[in-house]
């Protein structure tokens, strides 16, 4: 009979486990409060990216490839320069793939992608310490599509501003 | 040849006031070997839970009579029989018998539970008739945590990170986030639950106390912390961290928070899974080619690496066989993305599923069956195939689409 004591104490902790989760919507729990949206939308969302600083970019990368388009570096370097006039100024690079293949390899993929847009901010003299940098793999596609239409709209990396 | 049967609803489940399954099981194809059993109704409760088990583990053909004479020309293996009883005060008293027709053993049990035990006590049983008749462990009151994705709207949804029985019954919610969970893994007493959590927009990885629901971070560096995966012993955890600038797997001892590197290169290496020994690990690398990630062995006390996939462009997120004789993996398969099983002496490969773009596959712990991701007519689900590919079971979703699939160990 032990292991039904087992099973009811299992059962039983589920379920204080359950209660104390809703009743904890302290701040701390962040989880349970963060807001949607970004303020300012993203490039992507008015096709192009503006040539203007700050806003957040949208930066596309072909199929297995790593390295950015050369139509971007002009871009890049426009929010660098204000990164570097406005030194209290933070960016967060979100690295992203399209859905094909296992998770976490995804995860490594969009962090090359997420890499490759910081080198070119540090070449420009943007300080380590206003870039953060995420990937997010698969998990943040901006397409729900499964075709090439969309695996090249996921391929991306968003450029989001964390302080202006 | 693929039998259709339409799964079977059973109201009588009602009667378990907590039941709910987000997951109902649907079996598309079943064992051409599976083995006649007769299960006389005592409770249509408890029968029906145990008709369930036994019929979705594809190991079981349910003959519908209880005319000995026809169990004996449909040459039935197994005649369970019982009996419920009330107690009063909400106690009950099952006994429940097997008749194994041809051994002529017999197994014979009796519980006292309280009414809401019952559900439980059903897994209990099927396990009990499954290893008597198969001689393997039954999996029937295990758990599998997975991830369920709801309101997607471009690049925000809702993210939930659930356990629930291996029949879908029972959904307990951990943890909800409007930011990415990932990856859980099971601790090997099943007590635990580590998982990579985005909260915040940076990666860290948790670790869960299931009972309590307290949780605490163990690694948050800048960067990807990912793909956790505990020793066999529950004292380390392998992960992959970008503190040499590159996706690199770590061994964290968790009682000191001491950590070692054990790949070094420019490469992208991810996915460590430990070898049932604790001494090495196998994980995911685009070493011998940016694009074709194949599948590599480490050892932990050397670093002597090895190569174990040859066939095939892409092969990712592997995971020993519980014997250790074999890794199950996700395997590009012309376009498709399928489940696959390496074994590791031959090194021939055997392609499980035969659809779609599937991942995440995880072993449950007798090594019998494999839980995984699949998109099912544009939707995410849960799909079961046997190890032996002969069995394959669909677990659709209520609500939003469910994803990495992590099966616990035998919980008891």
């Amino acid at each position: 009979m032990r292991i039904f004591r087992l099973l009811a104490i299992i059962t039983l902790s589920f379920c204080a486990c359950a209660c104390s989760h809703f009743k904890s919507g302290s701040s701390q729990d962040a989880t349970q409060v963060s807001g949607l949206g970004d303020p300012d939308g993203f490039a992507d969302e008015n096709s192009s990216n503006r040539l203007k600083a700050p806003y957040n970019q949208v930066y596309h990368f072909g199929f297995n490839k790593y390295d950015v388009n050369q139509d971007d570096i002009a871009s890049i370097n426009v929010q660098a320069s204000y990164l570097i006039a406005h030194t209290s100024a933070k960016v967060r690079l979100e690295g992203n793939a399209d859905e094909r293949g296992s998770r976490e390899y995804n995860i490594a993929l969009g962090w090359k992608r997420a890499k490759a847009v910081a080198a070119i901010l540090k070449q420009q003299g943007v300080s380590d310490s206003q870039i953060a940098t995420v990937s997010y793999g698969k998990e943040k596609p901006i397409a729900a599509g499964h075709d090439e239409s969309a695996y090249s709209q996921n391929r991306r990396v968003d450029l989001v501003y964390e302080a202006k | 040849m693929i039998r259709l049967f339409k799964i079977l609803t059973v109201s009588s489940l009602f009667y378990f006031s907590n039941a709910f399954a987000v997951l109902e099981i649907e079996i598309t194809q079943g064992a051409d070997n599976a083995m006649p059993i007769a299960i006389l109704p005592f409770d249509s409760q408890v029968t029906g839970v145990i008709r369930n088990d036994l019929k979705n583990s594809g190991k079981f053909r349910l003959v519908e009579t209880a005319d000995p004479e026809a169990w004996r020309s449909q040459k039935v293996e197994g005649v369970v029989t019982g009996q419920i009883k009330e107690l009063g005060g909400g106690q009950l008293q099952v006994t429940f018998k097997l008749l194994d027709v041809y051994s002529k053993n017999k197994l014979e049990k009796e519980f006292t539970v309280k009414t809401e035990q019952l559900r439980k006590l059903a897994h209990h049983i099927s396990d009990m008739i499954y290893q008597q008749l198969t001689g393997d462990r039954g999996i029937f009151s295990t758990k599998i945590a997975y991830i369920l994705v709801s309101e997607r709207h471009g690049r925000h949804a809702k993210y939930k990170f659930q356990v629930a029985d291996s029949d879908g019954y029972n959904p307990h919610t951990l943890l909800v986030s409007n930011f990415p969970l990932m990856s859980p893994a099971w601790s090997p007493d099943g007590r635990k639950i580590a998982y990579v959590s985005f909260e915040g927009n940076r990666a860290a990885i948790y670790v869960q106390d299931i009972a309590t629901g307290s949780r605490r971070v163990i690694s948050k560096f800048p960067g990807i912390n990912g793909a956790p995966a505990w020793s066999p012993d529950g004292r380390k955890i392998a992960l992959v961290l970008t503190q040499t600038g590159y996706p690199k797997i770590y061994i964290l001892d968790v009682a000191t928070s001491r950590l070692e590197r054990i790949t070094d290169d420019w490469y992208a290496d991810t996915e460590p899974s430990w070898s049932p020994d604790g001494k090495s690990l196998i994980f995911t690398s685009d070493r011998g080619g940016i694009g074709s990630p194949q599948i590599y062995r480490i050892d932990i006390e050397s670093k002597q690496v090895e190569r174990i996939t040859y066939s095939g462009s892409y092969n990712a997120r592997a995971a020993y066989t519980s014997n250790g004789k074999a890794i199950v993996m996700l395997h590009k398969d012309g376009n498709m993305f399928s489940i696959a099983e390496q074994d590791l002496q031959s090194g021939r490969i055997t392609v499980l599923t035969q659809f779609g773009l599937n991942e995440s596959p995880s072993v449950a712990p007798n090594g019998k069956m494999i839980v995984y991701a699949t998109n099912h007519n544009g939707r995410g689900m849960l799909a079961e195939v046997s190890i032996d590919g002969r069995v394959k079971l669909l677990l659709p979703a209520g609500d939003g689409a469910v994803q990495e699939p992590a099966w616990s160990p035998f919980i008891n």
